[in-house]
């Protein structure tokens, strides 16, 4: 039997935080949570005993209890299990889906996502870009603004010509292609620079670019905390961004729009559909690759922007998406409840 | 799935034969192909595929190739023949046919080659359903005479990758490091690929030579995918045609030359690529090596050329064509071997062009040891004198503490010679090198590189031999001819004495001079003492110093020399200080001398430096040298400065012994007459303070060099001429009779190592032998165990049986040791007899004591008679053997080709009639010991 739940409180287990001193997706989700919903974060396992709504913005596997390491048929069962327990409990599932989603290959696997996508209560996307299952079941909700939650970090002044490579984790392909791409580079006045944590073969770039350009070229390779990566950000004229494929790469994105530092980053439909909506001159893509005529053209591009302009993220602040994201719960928790007491058509969807 | 282009074929409208558009342009570019277009174009026409259209274009061939071509081409629609107004080269040739190919694909067939029927269908239909831009295909490599090919150049012109994409493709088809091969021939192209490569290339480019290579490499550079197929669909007929690569005279090197022309011809068009690429530097080094690998080519050429003024010639055009780098480089990279070829002909920079200011020195590792010792004094020296010194060590493990204040070090952390070489040019680059001081020449094989990269880098080199020049010879080895070759890279050579000028002078080096080494720290801090010694009486206090070297120091021939000495009755203590050395340790040193009985006079001590080394030289009365061959020998000099006599075997060309009254040598070997000079001179106390005060003025003397002045005057190629004198007729006379007393000490090893290798072979032979008997044999059991199980009743196995016994046996002794037993070692007068019983083997023909020395065989031969009983009686002169262990070695018995050790049975029963006595050992040894 499940448990009763009190009619007039509403218990939102944020499912995909991972614990860490950064700021994520999941903190302008919760921007404008009011006290009648008690909010709960975990990045692994829970009970979800007086759980009204699940909301994932990253992958569900640990929540699940599955892994690499499990068979399709452990995955399957797992997630049976899971979907048991929701419907159930008449729990709410929001998932925020960002991206190309690759369809599993094997049937088990296959028949699981399948489960969690019939057990999904809304999908939340961030772009017009992303596609999900059922398009009757899913609120575009944009990505927030986020300067507001960083009033009062120290910035740094501008440097002209300096292009970025940053990760708050650990560096990946794009701060690679500016290593190996910036002795190339034609406009006259560029200086690199790398920030993030480096694994062996990115440190061995660095010190071969270190080596090669010691005057143009510097970095920091570690950990980064929030005010440090802003603080990079803010220096930098440029910043590239690994593959805005993921919802943190994307949190980079709008970080550095943010502190209106335009960005370089892989065309894909999503960032495409960003270029479009905030100007080419702060988001510019590149195709395949950074090369040095990437770099170049991006920075041609961005002084082309009139002198002073700032991004226009106005429809994105903190505490109107932080709201939507409430809307969205709240009815997410409501057509649960009624799913599982009167099947039957689901309520529609927020607009 | 592809399409099977096999069966396109062309279609019939109303009783019309209508031609399908091409899928295939076959591109064939000709010149004076008279005798094998016509073979190369019916292999083009045969194509299983028939919509290709050929495509010949006539370089302005001055033979008959035209006419065979227009023959063929009223046979057969699809030809046609596109003539070029004058010889543009194969270049232009190829563009042309690209330009007016209407296929979407173009393939190349070159005059004097053919392809496979199936080639244009397959290679088409790969590039079809893979949207392919380049298909490679494999290619069978055939010689002008008809052989068939399998070798390495064949296997390189197959493909190495299944599937390529984007920016790797180039990256992995001319990847760098490797030999870098146009060969337009083994791909199909899309044709938009080929004339897009073309249009980066000037309209009006003619390359002579390697004109496939920059179409190649930029149509990887800029196709998106790349397929291949293992099979072979192209016939390559090596040296049919313009294939060969002689070099006779320097026009057709400055000919093949021309393959430069066109690596650099895509120079420009490379860094707009470059630009563009997602790893630029993997492309431009890419490319880098291709050009590298055509420069290498060239060397491959010049390397069968031995014409030293051609060579010259030669290598000084490509230098002026490319760089001093690039040839280093290239030849690191690609023809190591041409190395000493290049350091042969490439003229150095003199010395004393201009001021110098930095200075290099180089060794392999920096340790404690002799040549470390002389490379930090010269740095010290050097960085007094306000020189910038660099030191680079060529490997790593160096002693850090050793390196002197001020000196900048440097490892090189290469694993291949073209990485150190890139770090050496770097390390020469950035401290601005104009001098580098080689410690190497007698070490290594690489310095000759390293001396060229210096070289190209605007420093000259000094080379240093740290030996004396008879070392080669010595050793056994052919480094005379390889220094020979090599040392004209050199700007100035510098030995270590007069002698060795005179040797290198005769072998044509003219700029050899020579120096003396500089003091040791030791020498440096405790100086000459002033005043000689005298004998205080009892036990004479006797001392070695160095590394248990037995090869150069023949550190057992001390044992030899206190023997001597106790059997003159000499009362004496021999200190041996020194470091262990690969082949001696110092606990062997030590057994030895307790298994000859003067563990009581002699010990090895280890290694001792400093203050009680010098504790340890007061000690001594005297030094005693048993060295066969030294290069300057600093702890004799050190031991001097305390006043000690030197007694020491004689190496007459050694700097330090010239006109030194401290000195008492004796011909090398001479251990009694060695020890009867020790024994004379420690009793006559005037004599001894003489040799004392000899040593002090000899030590005082090599000490007093001004090395501020004579490194100052080296580095800027001001050395006086006193130190590089003309040879002497003595000299050359006193060299002829060291180089024979080296290469005579190496006299019957030759002789030994035949027969060593003949019983190794037959060993292996007769293992061989012994292994397929007992494979027969377990076969034979196999057999009869199944006969066995099969017939409930005993089979006839009786001759079974008997036949497994008999193989049996055979293989026991086939695999049995050969033992003798010494039953009885008698001494008898000036004679050994050993008594010895024969095993079934029988006698052997002949027996001999042996024992190796340093990896040669001393050998003395038994007298052999049987005895009355049947036994064998082996006898020599005891004396011959000395106290040292032998062991027995001998040709069997039916045998005669044999000569192999033989192993017998120890604790033979031993009769003497005098004091002396035969031990033999577990190990198979024999020893004659003295009981006086």
């Amino acid at each position: 039997m499940p448990e009763t739940r009190s009619s007039d409180r509403l218990v939102v287990l944020e499912a995909s935080r991972i614990l860490g001193a950064w700021t994520r997706y999941e903190d302008h989700v919760v921007a404008a949570v009011p006290d009648d919903i008690d909010l709960r974060f975990t990045g692994g396992t829970a009970e979800l005993g007086d759980v009204n709504v699940v909301h994932a913005g990253g992958s569900l596997d640990r929540l699940i209890t599955v892994g690499r390491g499990s068979s399709p048929a452990e995955r399957l069962a797992k997630t049976e299990r899971f979907t048991d327990a929701l419907e159930r409990g008449g729990i709410g599932l929001v998932r925020t889906v960002y991206g190309e989603q690759l369809p599993p290959t094997d049937p088990d696997s296959q028949e699981a996502a399948r489960l969690l996508d019939a057990a999904t209560t809304t999908y939340v996307i961030v772009d017009a870009a992303t596609k999900t299952p059922d398009p009757r079941r899913t609120v575009l909700i944009p990505f927030a603004e986020l300067s507001e939650r960083f009033i009062g970090y120290p910035v740094k002044r501008k440097v002209s010509g300096r292009i970025l490579a940053v990760s708050p984790q650990d560096l990946e392909g794009a701060a690679a292609g500016v290593l190996k791409s910036s002795f190339l580079t034609r406009t006259p006045d560029l200086t690199f620079r790398v920030a993030g944590r480096a694994d062996p073969d990115i440190s061995a770039l660095v010190r071969r670019a270190e080596e090669r350009s010691p005057l143009t070229f510097s970095a920091r390779l570690e950990l980064l905390s929030d005010a440090a990566v802003i603080e990079e950000i803010t220096g930098a004229e440029l910043v590239v961004v690994p593959e805005a494929d993921t919802l943190d790469a994307l949190h980079l994105v709008l970080l550095s729009l943010s502190f209106a530092r335009p960005v370089l980053v892989r065309s894909s439909p999503s960032m495409l559909a960003l270029a479009d909506e905030i100007g080419a001159e702060w988001v510019v893509t590149y195709a395949e690759h950074v090369s040095a005529a990437a770099l170049d053209a991006a920075v041609a591009t961005v002084r082309n922007a009139q002198a002073g302009s700032q991004p226009d993220l106005t429809r994105r602040g903190m505490q109107t998406i932080g709201e939507r994201y409430v809307e969205v719960f709240r009815a997410a928790a409501h057509n649960a409840r009624r799913a599982r007491t009167v099947p039957g058509p689901l309520q529609p969807e927020p607009s | 799935m592809g399409v099977r282009l096999e069966t396109i074929k062309p279609v019939t409208v109303f009783g019309v034969q209508m031609s399908l558009p091409p899928l295939v342009s076959i591109v064939v570019p000709v010149f004076n192909d008279e005798q094998s277009i016509e073979a190369s174009l019916r292999s083009a026409m045969a194509q299983t595929l028939e919509a290709v259209e050929i495509l010949v274009v006539d370089d302005s061939s001055t033979d008959d190739t035209a006419k065979v071509v227009a023959r063929l081409a009223d046979a057969d629609s699809r030809i046609r023949l596109l003539r070029q107004p004058e010889n543009m080269t194969a270049l232009q040739a190829r563009r042309r046919g690209i330009s007016e190919a209407q296929a979407p694909y173009v393939m190349f067939l070159d005059g004097d080659d053919e392809l496979e029927k199936h080639a244009a269908a397959k290679a088409a239909s790969l590039a079809e359903s893979a949207g392919a831009d380049m298909v490679q295909f494999g290619v069978t490599l055939s010689w002008a005479n008809g052989k068939q090919s399998s070798g390495g150049f064949e296997k390189r012109l197959q493909p190495r990758h299944s599937e390529l994409e984007g920016d790797s493709i180039v990256l992995e088809l001319f990847p760098a490091g490797r030999p870098a091969g146009g060969q337009l021939w083994k791909y199909l192209f899309r044709t938009e690929l080929l004339r897009n490569v073309y249009s980066m290339l000037p309209d009006d480019l003619r390359l002579a030579r390697a004109n496939d290579l920059p179409i190649a490499y930029l149509a990887a550079a800029t196709a998106r995918r790349f397929i291949s197929t293992p099979e072979k669909l192209y016939r390559y007929y090596f040296q049919r045609g313009g294939s060969g690569n002689l070099v006779e005279n320097i026009a057709q090197f400055e000919f093949l030359m021309r393959a430069v022309d066109s690596i650099d011809s895509i120079a420009d068009a490379l860094q707009r690529l470059a630009y563009h690429h997602s790893d630029p530097q993997a492309l431009l080094d890419s490319y880098a090596s291709a050009r590298l690998s055509i420069i290498g080519t060239l060397f491959r050429y010049l390397n069968r050329v031995n014409d030293g003024s051609l060579l010259r010639s030669a290598i000084a055009m490509l230098e002026e064509r490319t760089s001093r780098i690039d040839l280093v480089r290239a030849a690191a990279q690609f023809q190591p071997e041409f190395i000493p070829k290049l350091a042969q002909h490439s003229a150095p920079d003199a010395l004393g062009a201009n001021q110098v200011a930095s200075v290099l020195l180089t060794t392999s590792v920096l340790t404690t040891g002799g040549v470390s010792a002389v490379l930090l004094a010269q740095a010290r020296v050097l960085i007094a004198a306000g020189y910038r010194v660099t030191i680079v060590a060529q490997r790593e493990g160096s002693d850090r503490d050793l390196i002197p204040a001020g000196a900048t070090f440097h490892e090189l952390t290469g694993a291949q010679l073209t990485e150190k070489l890139e770090q050496w040019a770097h390390v020469c680059s950035t401290e601005l090198v104009e001098v580098v001081i080689e410690h190497r020449v007698l070490y290594s094989r690489l310095w000759p590189a390293f001396a060229l990269m210096a070289r190209a880098n605007g420093a000259a080199t000094i080379g240093w031999i740290h030996n004396f020049a008879g070392r080669p010879t010595y050793d056994m080895n052919d480094l005379h001819s390889f220094m020979v070759q090599t040392i004209p890279v050199l700007a100035q050579l510098v030995v270590l004495s007069p002698l060795d000028v005179a040797f290198w002078k005769l072998r044509g080096i003219a700029n050899t001079a020579y120096l003396p080494n500089p003091p040791s720290p030791l020498l440096q801090e405790h100086g000459v003492m002033d005043t000689p010694r005298t004998r205080a009486g009892g036990p004479i206090e006797l001392v070695w110093v160095g590394r248990l070297d037995e090869h150069t120091k023949q550190v057992r021939a001390l044992l030899d020399v206190a023997q001597e000495l106790k059997v003159l009755q000499v009362d004496f203590n021999l200190s041996v200080i020194g470091p262990e050395w690969p082949g001696l340790t110092i606990d062997e040193f030590n057994a030895e001398a307790a298994k000859r009985g003067i563990d009581d006079f002699v010990r090895a001590v280890g290694p001792i430096t400093g203050q009680p080394l010098i504790e340890a030289l007061d000690r001594a009365d005297a030094f005693v040298g048993t060295s066969v061959i030294e290069g300057y020998q600093l702890t004799l000099v050190e031991a001097q400065s305390r006043g000690l006599p030197v007694f020491m075997y004689e190496m007459p060309w050694l700097l330090p012994v010239q006109d030194n009254a401290g000195v008492v040598s004796v011909e090398q070997g001479n251990a009694k007459v060695l020890a009867y000079r020790i024994a004379q001179t420690m009793d006559d106390p005037e004599v001894y303070s003489a040799l004392s005060a000899g040593s002090l003025a000899a030590a005082k003397r090599a000490t007093s060099y001004d090395f501020d002045d004579l490194y100052e005057r080296l580095v800027q190629g001001q050395l006086p001429a006193e130190y590089s004198p003309v040879p002497t007729l003595d000299d050359a006379a006193d060299l002829l009779d060291l180089t024979v007393f080296f290469a005579e000490r190496n006299a019957g090893v030759l002789q030994q190592l035949k027969a060593a290798n003949k019983s190794a072979s037959n060993a292996r032979r007769s293992t061989e032998r012994a292994q397929a008997q007992i494979s027969q044999l377990e076969g034979d059991v196999r057999k009869l165990q199944s006969v066995s199980a099969s017939h409930p009743v005993r089979p006839k196995a009786t001759s079974w049986q008997r036949n497994l016994r008999r193989i049996k046996r055979r293989a026991e002794r086939l695999l049995t040791p050969k033992v003798l037993q010494v039953t009885k070692a008698t001494i008898a007068g000036d004679e050994l007899r050993l008594s010895i019983s024969l095993d079934r083997h029988g006698a052997p023909l002949s027996l001999h004591a042996c024992r190796d020395v340093a990896g040669v065989v001393e050998r003395h031969a038994f007298a052999l008679r049987p005895d009355s009983t049947g036994t064998l009686i082996a006898s020599l002169k005891w004396q011959d053997l000395g106290t040292r262990r032998w062991y027995l070695a001998g040709d069997l018995q039916g045998k005669a080709d044999e000569h192999v050790r033989i192993p017998f049975q120890p604790g033979a029963r031993c009769t003497s009639d005098s004091g002396t006595r035969v031990r033999t050992f577990t190990e198979g040894t024999l020893q004659v010991v003295s009981d006086r």
